[in-house]
């Protein structure tokens, strides 16, 4: 797994540079306005914040066509059965083929539906200024499986190292910084929806995993 | 948010519980393990939250659990019978969590 959202820094186009990181002693804000307080405001923003029951979604224009044009080149790749989203169909029983083709048939469509919703969804809503909890769901959704994708291809590993940035003239560096990106973003997400979780859990919660 | 999102779930459960619940398996007794293992991209703070949405675990036990996919690469994460366990994992799909499931014994 992945540490954090913000391991990886955002990237470097869009949004610049990275936030402040935990640990590291506090900055004073620049006193000068123009250039630096703007610098300042988008280094240290927050893209999703809950307000309530909803969720404020603040995206710059370009980070809007990022996530637009990902979507749809993932909903292509998986409506082609591309190979490059097998990460989005995983397999349930890899010591049994009948089981797993039963498996497979069972829930691909539902599966190949989910995705493509997800994925919808999030490429109609990026230039809103608020969603509800069920449009933030998928793009949590969404962004995931776009990481997923892109994380494959660029052949992501656990360990030190792990998504270090690309020099610039690497053929991979584009799909490197998205990917980057897509973390940093996800991250917010998780932040937003996640307080909305109770943190005791919920009563009843069955199938009890072995503690 | 609380299991607000189990919309997805009722496509996979009907087709499975027409089926005859016994005789499927050898030990049809024995439950199923619902196995969740580490890969490099998802976020851990993700994860977490996918084991208290999906399962609605608090958030030390979905914290811990995921520690445990992250530690050791892999954790059991429910252990019930074959077609919620089969549910369950269809549901971590969902959520492109790689999962897979094994009878005990």
């Amino acid at each position: 797994m992945s540490p954090a959202g913000d391991d990886g820094g955002a990237p470097q186009d869009p949004p610049r540079g990275r936030g402040p990181q935990r640990g590291e002693p506090q900055r004073r804000e620049p006193q000068r306005g123009g250039t630096f307080r703007s610098l300042w405001s988008a280094l240290s923003r927050r893209p999703v914040r809950r307000v309530g029951d909803r969720y404020r979604i603040e995206l710059s224009g370009p980070e809007q066509a990022l996530l637009v044009g990902l979507c749809h080149q993932v909903t292509e790749l998986v409506a082609a059965n591309d190979p490059a989203v097998r990460r989005l169909f995983p397999t349930a029983f890899p010591d049994d083929p009948e089981r797993q083709r039963e498996y497979a048939d069972l829930t691909r469509d539902f599966l190949e539906e989910h995705h493509r919703r997800s994925l919808t969804t999030l490429a109609a809503t990026t230039g809103k200024r608020e969603v509800d909890g069920d449009e933030i769901a998928a793009w949590l959704s969404a962004i995931n499986d776009i990481r997923l994708v892109l994380g494959t291809r660029l052949d992501v590993t656990d360990g030190p190292g792990a998504g270090t940035r690309r020099a610039s003239d690497d053929p991979y560096a584009p799909l490197d910084a998205a990917y980057n990106y897509l973390g940093w973003l996800q991250a917010h997400v998780i932040d937003a929806v996640a307080a909305g979780l109770p943190d005791a859990g919920l009563p009843g919660a069955d199938d009890a995993a072995p503690s | 948010m609380t299991r607000a999102d189990n919309q997805g779930a009722p496509t996979l459960a009907p087709s499975r519980q027409q089926e005859p619940t016994s005789g499927d398996d050898a030990r049809p007794d024995r439950p199923w393990q619902v196995i969740v293992w580490n890969d490099p991209i998802n976020l851990m703070s993700y994860v977490t939250f996918v084991f208290q949405k999906l399962f609605g675990y608090s958030k030390d036990k979905a914290t811990k659990l995921m520690l445990d996919v992250h530690n050791k690469g892999r954790a059991v994460v429910a252990s019930t019978g074959r077609e919620r366990a089969e549910m369950h994992v269809a549901r971590l799909h969902e959520h492109g969590l790689w999962a897979t499931m094994e009878q005990v014994g």
